[in-house]
């Protein structure tokens, strides 16, 4: 096999974020000074560079590039997860250096591990053969254990760090293990030729078996029902920056290697999987929903809530099988479209918390940072800062699927559609979940408005404002001109092959 | 015929230790039974006729992986001989999950008649094992490199001095 330089071009964004990535981590050899704002501005470089490559292979290139042996692909697909995965990485990166500085990260590392999930999960979203979806599932897994933990002296956030890991390495069981019966069952690791042994009809109970546990171990990592046990304490114990990077980002990648790896490798097979994804929203939606109510924690609630989110987004996948049994891969639009409207709406969210956050007196003597977490932290912030308030209203109710905001036409997109397909009973239980959802986005809401303050010392930075300023202003771009994202969500799934 | 015997051997010796690592109540123990199990593991990849991949087998788990885990055990340790309880904490419909899966697992094989004769034989040549690595997947093996890199870093930021 030869390789041509023209193949580089597959994974020059992503090579592009990871050497930024890189270099800061050797940056701190040079700048020694308290602040990394040096840092910030390298990886956030590397991550506008990355986003040009990608716009440029959007609109000039447009033909997809499949690169050494067809194990990566950069088509319309990838393209669009990496721009997702760089917007919501760019805006964790635009207030890391307060939010490093405050809770004391003082070095360079925490970038270089940003930069290289972010990386990973642009190979990922990429890959074409289960060899490389494997190895940077792992990349981006073992980069966020140690994100989580980054806070070293916070007991919460060391549990968080080894529960994600032991359940993140039970996943990868799970995923390896259905790997290497498909692999057993059919020869082969490339997803095509998975599709092409199943075409001619080995599809024996280990290539089921295979898919299954392929697809249990996606599950965990998006932590879809039953697999999500991790995701509250692991959301819950990180810091709250690292939350809000791993709460969207892993979900994009995830769910799109699942699309790339039903899409690709099991199309005309449909039947095997449909029925499973269709049990796994239900349960997703509904478990969510329901765990999220009773949280009074609000970082808990965005946690749960988030696990919703995941089982709003399987409901396309599981509705790609129409009830007259035709199969309409178009439908994976509707998830990709949610996923990028998700990704803001639940970034702002979390960067709230960041803005609320205040100091603590520590031990000795010293301040520890806290960010905010339950609703007597938020209690009647809205007369001090009306602006950020509103602005997690604008969140809170696109999360719950209000117009006009993106979030509503998300769901909006994503139930008309298992409609359309004949899918109502789904359709209507999505719609229920989502009208339980309202009650407890609308109470932080009220706590917000309509509650006396309890604690007014956050110390809100002003880099923060601008990630929740940000996120907003796409919520409602998103929300009112949903046109060209819907579009190039149904152009990325239409070329896929 | 005596290599049917063999593998019933190294497995049911595979699966005893395997039970032990996780029933001894004595780290170091656990530590030496996990070093007995990854050392069937090369017997069995022995079997499956991939000497190099079996030696890699004995060199890096046996040889790297067991001594750091010793160490560890050493530097760590409060008291000589502290007991970790091993008696499970697990509901009850743990151990049904379990073997259930087990069960679908041995189905699918079984039922799979094919399988014997779609699998490629598997080639114990280190030569063309290292052709692979940078032929077919090249890609891969480059984002393993990012991977111990990742862990490096990951290893470094969690366990240097400092504050934080």
């Amino acid at each position: 096999m030869t390789f041509t330089i023209y193949e580089l071009a597959a994974m020059q964004p992503a090579l592009l974020v990871m050497i930024a990535g890189l270099l800061a981590v050797g940056l701190d050899t040079f700048v020694p000074s308290k602040t990394r704002i040096a840092h910030a501005m390298l990886c956030g470089g590397g991550v506008i560079a990355a986003m040009a490559a990608l716009g440029s292979q959007l609109y000039y290139q447009r033909t997809a590039i499949h690169a050494f042996g067809n194990m990566l692909v950069l088509d319309d697909m990838a393209c669009f997860l990496s721009l997702a995965i760089l917007a919501a990485t760019g805006l964790v990166l635009i207030s890391s250096d307060a939010d490093t500085t405050r809770r004391n990260i003082g070095f360079g590392e925490y970038y270089g591990l940003i930069m290289i999930a972010a990386s990973a999960m642009m190979m990922l979203v990429a890959s074409n053969d289960f060899m490389t979806i494997f190895v940077n599932l792992e990349v981006l897994s073992l980069a966020l254990y140690v994100l989580t933990g980054i806070t070293r002296k916070n007991p919460r956030s060391n549990e968080a760090s080894v529960k994600y890991l032991v359940s993140g390495a039970f996943a990868t069981c799970f995923f390896l293990m259905g790997v290497a019966f498909l692999y057993g069952a059919t020869g082969t690791f490339a997803l095509s030729g998975i599709r092409e042994a199943l075409a001619l009809g080995l599809d024996s109970s280990m290539a089921r078996v295979g898919l299954g546990m392929v697809m249990v171990g996606f599950a965990f990592k998006i932590g879809a029902v039953p697999f999500h046990m991790w995701v509250p304490d692991v959301y819950e114990g990180a810091p709250t920056s690292t939350t809000a990077f791993m709460s969207v980002t892993v979900k994009a990648a995830g769910v799109g290697a699942l699309i790339r790896v039903l899409l690709i490798a099991a199309p005309m097979r449909s039947d095997l999987w449909a029925d499973l994804l269709w049990w796994m929203a239900v349960a997703t939606m509904v478990v969510g929903n329901l765990m999220a109510l009773q949280q009074t924690s609000v970082k808990r609630m965005l946690a749960f809530s988030s696990v919703a989110h995941t089982g709003y987004a399987l409901v396309a996948l599981a509705t790609m099988r129409s009830t007259d049994e035709t199969f309409v891969p178009e439908a994976a639009a509707s998830a990709l479209f949610y996923l990028l409207t998700y990704t803001f709406m639940t970034l702002g969210a979390f960067s709230f918390l960041i803005y609320m956050g205040h100091e603590l007196p520590g031990k000795d003597g010293t301040s520890e940072w806290q960010d905010a977490e339950t609703l007597s932290d938020l209690a009647g912030m809205a007369d001090r800062r009306p602006w950020a308030a509103a602005m997690m209203g604008l969140f809170l109710l696109s999360l719950g699927g209000i117009p006009p905001t993106a979030g509503f036409l998300g769901k909006f997109y994503l139930f008309a559609g298992a409609i359309e397909r004949g899918h109502v009973t789904i359709a209507v239980i999505g719609v229920m979940a989502s009208l339980v959802s309202l009650y407890y986005y609308l109470r932080v809401i009220v706590w917000m408005y309509m509650k006396e303050p309890m604690i007014a010392d956050e110390k809100p930075h002003p880099s923060v404002a601008v990630v929740i300023a940000l996120a907003g202003l796409a919520t409602l771009l998103i929300g009112v001109m949903p046109g060209a994202f819907i579009a190039a969500a149904e152009h990325s799934i239409a070329v896929l092959r | 015929m005596l290599a049917t015997v063999a593998v019933v051997v190294i497995a049911v010796v595979l699966i005893a230790t395997a039970v032990a690592v996780v029933v001894s109540d004595n780290l170091v123990h656990s530590v030496f039974w996990l070093a007995a199990m990854l050392i069937t593991t090369a017997l069995l990849y022995v079997m499956l006729e991939a000497p190099f991949l079996a030696a890699i087998q004995v060199m890096l788990y046996t040889g790297g992986v067991i001594t750091m885990m010793l160490f560890g055990v050493m530097l760590t340790q409060r008291d000589p001989g502290s007991r970790v309880p091993s008696a499970s904490e697990a509901p009850g419909w743990a151990a049904p999950v379990a073997l259930g899966l087990g069960a679908t697992l041995l189905v699918a094989i079984w039922t799979t008649p094919e399988l014997a004769a779609l699998t490629p034989t598997p080639s114990g040549d280190a030569q063309k094992i290292g052709h692979m690595f940078l032929d077919r997947y090249l890609i891969a093996f480059e984002a393993l490199s990012v991977l111990l890199l990742a862990g490096m870093i990951g290893a470094i930021v969690l366990a240097r001095k400092g504050d934080a």
